[in-house]
């Protein structure tokens, strides 16, 4: 093997782990998340936030997709919703009285006049930060929309479990909110590492104290007043 | 005051078919419309108040069987984004003065909040809040047919003509777990509020008193004079009403009101005299897990009526009541108790009508709901009641009285 030919190996070998990773290698990560008193928390809104590598060059698109936030029962479906900045949400009404729909949060104030069914075209989040909901109609709703700075970011299910797949290969600081927060601050969790085809499991427990859970109250039939 | 009542009367009529008119054009309106098919067996030596007796109950012995009624209409749409119309009318069917009637009637104005402090204001005519059950389409009980004795009361004599305003400190939007709001009211329209409890005392059912609608006097009482009618403006002295409410994580809500007619119980009108009646009103409705609600709530008052040197009145009658309900919801069915105590007692005036009642009421009542249409219900009812002007009418002072209701009642929204 000729001394050119042996270079042109070495660089190529080089250049594949790049190649890999523009081409679909990524790593895979579980968070498993617990409260202050190791019980596992759900809903937990887990952010990453790239603070280097591949991860932090990656730019999201204009528009980043349709989501609902949805109205059942006389309760925000779900409590809470994470998008990317940049996302259009829609409100549709499920329920057959007419609900009213508003927010005075910084990050997004707007208000949808009373309606049922889909009245109004999607809701677009250009602001990170946290997104109050309330209806004007019925005091006891309350949701959330957490808009995400990071196209990273998930919410974990009723094991506590938070699963992310094909993150770039970088370093992560991962942030946590929880409505059961006492603050809209995210409380930031931990740093991390990834390689380009790794697959981590990490424990991450909260320090925030937090509130009960809020108990699953039965909405009566033909409430009015 | 005949023109005011007559324009009050067409105003309210107006407000209907121009809210309804103008909500049709401007948005999504709720309109049901309920119908009662009732069962009724009952056990009482008294005839209802409802035919002029000393009976607490709705229906009486020579009353029971097959009851087709009440009727009611419950309407609510946007007149502008922020403005709403309300609106709710009954046909009784049990000798109201109109076939049909308006119970209430109000403009509610809810500016969409821009700061965790939340604004509502009511014009019109309307419950004050006081009622903790009182929460479904017209102002019916969620839980049972009959109301408790506090807010049957409230349905009969109490009603706010005039406005409120609320303000609430919504603790979601500051990442607070409670709320807190207060309330405030002003209204006239409501001079002869009195006249029931010190003729009859408490009572128990769920026949609201319309805005024009009337309730029978007690037949064979001296001076009796056929029927009450409570919502007539008569010393043109508007009353208010305060109030305080907190709730916590929308499981626990806790209210304080304090009321007050600030009627001149020195005048009369053609037909009915100002009473000065005021009374605080306390409740407290807790949600639990698993579909369980208990609810309480006490009021503790007295009215007044007749003129004298001081202008409190030459008849003075003190009350209070309270009860304690449970409920218990799972799919469509509902189980509820109430236990409810309540007495009144004249504190002037006895040589001239002695008024006091003394009473204890349990309540058990299964609900079902068959689907969105019909709703089936089965209440049971006893009341021990001792009141001392039965004797006035030759019927006996200690009364136990009991009754049975099977209902069926049909609703549909447009």
């Amino acid at each position: 093997m000729t001394r050119r030919r042996r270079l042109i190996i070495a660089v190529c070998a080089l250049l594949l782990p790049l190649l890999g990773a523009s081409t679909g290698a990524a790593a895979d990560l579980q968070i498993l998340t617990s409260g202050p008193d190791a019980s596992p928390l759900a809903g937990l809104v887990v952010l990453l936030l790239a603070q280097g590598g591949k991860a932090a060059e990656y730019k999201a698109p204009a528009s980043a997709g349709n989501w609902v936030m949805d109205q059942v029962d006389l309760q925000f479906e779900p409590e809470v919703l994470v998008v990317p900045v940049g996302a259009r949400v829609s409100f549709p009404n499920s329920d057959v009285v007419a609900h009213q729909v508003y927010s005075f949060s910084p990050a997004r104030r707007f208000s949808l006049g009373l309606y049922r069914g889909q009245r109004y075209p999607p809701v677009d989040f250009t602001k990170p930060g946290l997104v109050v909901l309330g209806c004007n109609i019925h005091d006891s709703m309350v949701g959330y929309v957490y808009v995400s700075e990071s196209p990273y970011f998930g919410k974990s299910d009723a094991t506590g479990l938070v699963q992310f797949s094909g993150l770039p290969a970088g370093s992560y600081l991962i942030k946590a909110w929880s409505p059961r927060f006492k603050g809209e601050e995210p409380e930031t969790l931990g740093q991390l590492s990834l390689g380009a085809t790794e697959t981590q499991s990490l424990s991450l427990t909260v320090r925030s104290a937090l509130r009960p859970p809020a108990p699953k109250l039965v909405h009566p039939k033909g409430l009015h007043y | 005051m005949a023109v005011l009542r007559t324009g009050l009367r067409c105003s309210g009529l107006l407000l209907w078919a121009v809210c309804c008119g103008v909500t049709h054009a401007a948005g999504p309106y709720d309109l049901t419309v309920q119908l009662d098919l009732r069962l009724t067996a009952a056990q009482s030596p008294l005839s209802s108040f409802s035919q002029g007796g000393l009976g607490l109950l709705r229906y009486d012995e020579s009353h029971q069987g097959l009851h087709a009624g009440p009727l009611m209409l419950d309407y609510s749409g946007p007149v502008t984004d922020t403005i709403r119309a309300a609106a709710v009318a009954f046909a009784n069917f049990d000798g109201d003065k109109n076939p049909i009637d308006l119970t209430e009637a109000y403009l509610e104005w809810r500016p969409v909040p821009t700061s965790p402090l939340r604004w509502r204001t009511q014009v019109g005519a309307f419950y004050p809040p006081i009622s903790m059950e009182n929460r479904a389409a017209g102002w019916q009980s969620l839980y049972s047919i009959s109301s408790s004795a506090i807010n049957t009361w409230i349905g009969e004599e109490v009603r706010a003509v005039g406005a409120q305003t609320s303000a609430t400190l919504v603790g979601a939007a500051i990442h607070r777990p409670f709320d807190i709001g207060v309330v405030a009211g002003v209204y006239g329209w409501n001079d002869p509020m009195g006249v029931v409890i010190q003729r009859r005392g408490w009572a128990i059912h769920d026949r609201q008193t319309a805005l024009w609608g009337r309730l029978p006097d007690i037949k064979g009482m001296p001076h009796a004079d056929g029927s009450f009618e409570l919502f007539h403006e008569i010393d043109t002295r508007p009353g208010f009403h305060a109030g305080l409410e907190a709730s916590y994580r929308n499981q626990l809500v806790v209210r304080a009101m304090r009321y007050d007619n600030r009627g001149d119980p020195a005048l009369c009108n053609s037909q009915e005299c100002a009473w000065l009646s005021r009374f605080n009103a306390y409740g407290a409705r807790l949600e639990l897990p698993q579909g369980w609600t208990v609810i309480s709530q006490w009021l503790d008052g007295d009215t007044s009526v007749g003129k004298s040197l001081d202008g409190r009145g030459s008849h003075i009658l003190g009350y209070w009541s309270d009860f304690v309900l449970v409920s218990k919801t799972a799919g469509p069915h509902r189980i509820t108790a109430r236990y409810e105590r309540f007495h009144t007692k004249t504190l002037l005036g006895a040589n001239k009508f002695n008024s006091n009642q003394d009473g204890a009421a349990f309540m058990l009542s299964y609900r079902y709901q068959l689907n969105d249409q019909w709703q089936l219900t089965a209440e049971g009812l006893k009341v021990d009641s001792s009141i001392s002007q039965r004797a006035l009418v030759a019927a006996p002072l200690d009364a136990r009285e009991s009754s049975l209701q099977l209902l069926a009642r049909y609703s549909f929204s447009l």
